[in-house]
């Protein structure tokens, strides 16, 4: 049976390194998979159903999703996640520096759990990761 | 192409963009100046071009009248010489034949006589002496009547011829003195309508002349208010297109700062942040060699790019304000202050401020923008109080009209303003310095001495433009500043 993971949709390699580095020191690093826009988001999700192993099993537990992202943004794949009867299951936190209160609540709107700014400080980042880790791996689950 | 930084902060430090209207204003109001005694002045010329036409078609009707009047007289004098003359004629056909026939235009003579003479005198009133010369006329011609019928009778009687040939005799000196007299009264009328008929011929002249000549006039006048109207015209569209290359240029520099916005609040945001995170992971990873000298290079990094974040968010924060979507309402500025002063409580305690809240209006506004202005304004207050000395704040409010206002350029847009007073008892500064401090990213005291970016009152200014208001600052080092925030009252 395959591990439960974390789907990070990131573009910026500073992040993503940030994040991979926050995850290794709390010993989570081989939660992490990565990909680069909401169109590759889109492609590996899809690809993960239709692989021999089994369907919704090989889904992450939940997506990082960044906003701003080449080819389709965070807004477009997180509108398109929930309106897939597949998908709109998996919890999906955006995980931006905008701090814009419309962006915010669009985000809401579209169907986003959890809406978090990317912390300036990389202890921040750590207790960002545990507890976002700790809530939504272990705790939370998203009602049918 | 970017805008550079120095340009980008003199734009913003703008606010509002306003073209050079002053000079426009003052030609506008010289030209309608112009055009008003114009106009006035072609009123007063047609004024009197219809006062004097008017008397001058009074005159000439009046004359013609007259001329008329004199022509009907005239011809009732030649009717009553020809009645007596037919009376005459048929007294002495009667003579002659005896044949009684002949006396038939002598009885029409009788009867018309007293007629006519009736009119004659109702036509003369106006003229004493015709009326004079009339009434012996009419004396005469009775008399001569008289004798015809007396004379008449007694050849009806077979009189002595004798008696009849005086008769007859005296007939003749009446009719002679009748003849004269009615000569008399058609001289004098024949006089009088050549005075009439010369006078009426004048004004008949003079008239169409006059007419002319004002028309002229009129037509001159109304030539150059209306060279004056294509010139204003010409001028106002040479302004209109000015105008319109500004808005064009103003539109531009908006977008661009739009633009600029979106660049400042999140992509310059992004290395800066990154700049920060790293330094902090750095900062973490020296965690065993405290207060070397790489760990103080490393904060001292952080340090400025936790400022640069600062600024940029504050841009953000500003563009924000320039780009809202707030819908006004009607709100009492009470209701906002105390709000306000309710949430920031514990810092006003904490600093030991004193704030009086006066009576200030209701007013149509931006509730979210004038929190952020008064925010800004106490912020100020409090920072900037004395060393040692609490701060002390009043706010008031009294109506102002545009008039009392003329040293203020944009004051004058309007015609009365609610002003409301935001004094505080601080350190104050110098007032030359009164319309810098609203400039974005000004500031009159270094880091070390008193926190702040320099946003706050650009804040202010940037919410007043958007009121359609101003606002201005007077101050007096260690005498406090006095804010005065300019709402128009439509």
């Amino acid at each position: 049976m395959r591990k439960l993971y974390i789907l990070v949709a990131e573009d910026d390699v500073d992040d993503r390194y940030l994040l991979e580095t926050a995850f290794a020191e709390k010993g989570y690093v081989e939660e992490l998979t990565f990909v680069e826009n909401g169109v590759e988001l889109l492609d590996y999700l899809n690809n993960q159903l239709a692989s021999p192993e089994g369907a919704a099993a090989n889904l992450p537990r939940f997506i990082l999703l960044d906003l701003n992202m080449p080819k389709k943004d965070g807004r477009e794949v997180l509108k398109e996640i929930k309106e897939d009867i597949r998908f709109k299951k998996i919890p999906v936190i955006v995980f931006t520096t905008n701090k814009n209160e419309n962006e915010i609540r669009r985000c809401y709107e579209l169907g986003a759990n959890t809406y978090i700014v990317k912390p300036v400080e990389f202890s921040a980042l750590l207790n960002t990761v545990e507890d976002i880790r700790a809530y939504w791996m272990n705790t939370a689950e998203i009602a049918g | 192409m970017p805008l550079p930084l120095s340009s980008i902060k003199n734009i913003l430090a703008q606010g509002y963009f306003f073209p050079k209207m002053g000079n426009y204003l003052k030609i506008r109001k010289n030209s309608l100046s112009y055009l008003a005694v114009g106009f006035v002045l072609t009123l007063l010329v047609l004024g009197v071009f219809v006062f004097i036409s008017n008397r001058r078609l009074s005159a000439l009707i009046d004359y013609s009248d007259q001329v008329e009047h004199t022509y009907q007289v005239i011809e009732k004098i030649e009717m009553l010489g020809n009645l007596a003359k037919d009376a005459e004629t048929a007294a002495r056909g009667f003579v002659i034949t005896k044949d009684s026939v002949y006396l038939e235009p002598l009885f029409e003579a009788r009867r018309q006589i007293p007629r006519v003479l009736w009119a004659l005198t109702q036509l003369t009133n106006d003229n004493n002496d015709q009326q004079l010369r009339i009434r012996k006329l009419s004396v005469t011609l009775q008399n001569r009547l008289a004798i015809l019928n007396d004379a008449l009778q007694l050849i009806q009687d077979g009189v002595y011829e004798k008696v009849m040939t005086q008769k007859m005799k005296t007939g003749k000196a009446m009719m002679d003195s009748f003849r004269s007299q009615l000569n008399e009264i058609k001289t004098e009328e024949q006089r009088l309508l050549k005075i009439r008929f010369a006078k009426k011929e004048t004004y008949r002249q003079l008239t169409p002349a006059i007419f002319k000549q004002t028309s002229i006039i009129i037509g001159l006048v109304a030539l150059v208010l209306f060279i004056f109207l294509v010139i204003e015209l010409l001028r106002r569209l040479g302004y209109q297109k000015a105008l319109q290359q500004q808005l064009q240029a103003l539109k531009q520099s908006n977008d661009e700062l739009t633009r600029l916005a979106f660049a400042t609040s999140h992509d310059l945001q992004e290395p800066v942040r990154k700049m920060r995170i790293f330094a902090d992971r750095l900062l973490s990873k020296q965690g065993s060699a405290q207060h070397s000298e790489e760990q103080m290079l490393l904060t001292r990094i952080d340090v400025s790019a936790r400022r640069l974040q600062g600024m940029l968010e504050d841009i953000s924060n500003y563009m924000n304000l320039v780009e809202h979507d707030e819908t006004k309402q009607t709100i009492s500025l009470n209701n906002v202050l105390n709000a306000l002063l309710k949430r920031n409580e514990l810092a006003i305690e904490a600093s030991g401020a004193v704030v009086k809240l006066k009576i200030l209006p209701e007013l149509l506004v931006y509730p979210q923008q004038l929190n952020l202005l008064f925010l800004a304004l106490l912020d100020n207050a409090l920072k900037f109080s004395k060393p040692a000395e609490p701060a002390k704040i009043i706010i008031y409010s009294e109506q102002v009209t545009g008039d009392q206002l003329k040293n203020m350029p944009l004051a004058v847009l309007h015609h009365s303003y609610w002003v409301v007073h935001f004094k505080d008892e601080g350190i104050g500064f110098e007032n030359q310095y009164r319309e810098k401090i609203f400039q974005l990213f000004q500031k009159l005291h270094n880091n070390t001495q008193y926190a702040g970016k320099g946003i706050g009152l650009a804040i202010c200014q940037r919410v007043m433009s958007n009121h359609h208001g101003f606002i201005i600052a007077d101050a007096a080092p260690d005498e406090g500043a006095d804010f005065q925030l300019f709402f128009p009252i439509n």
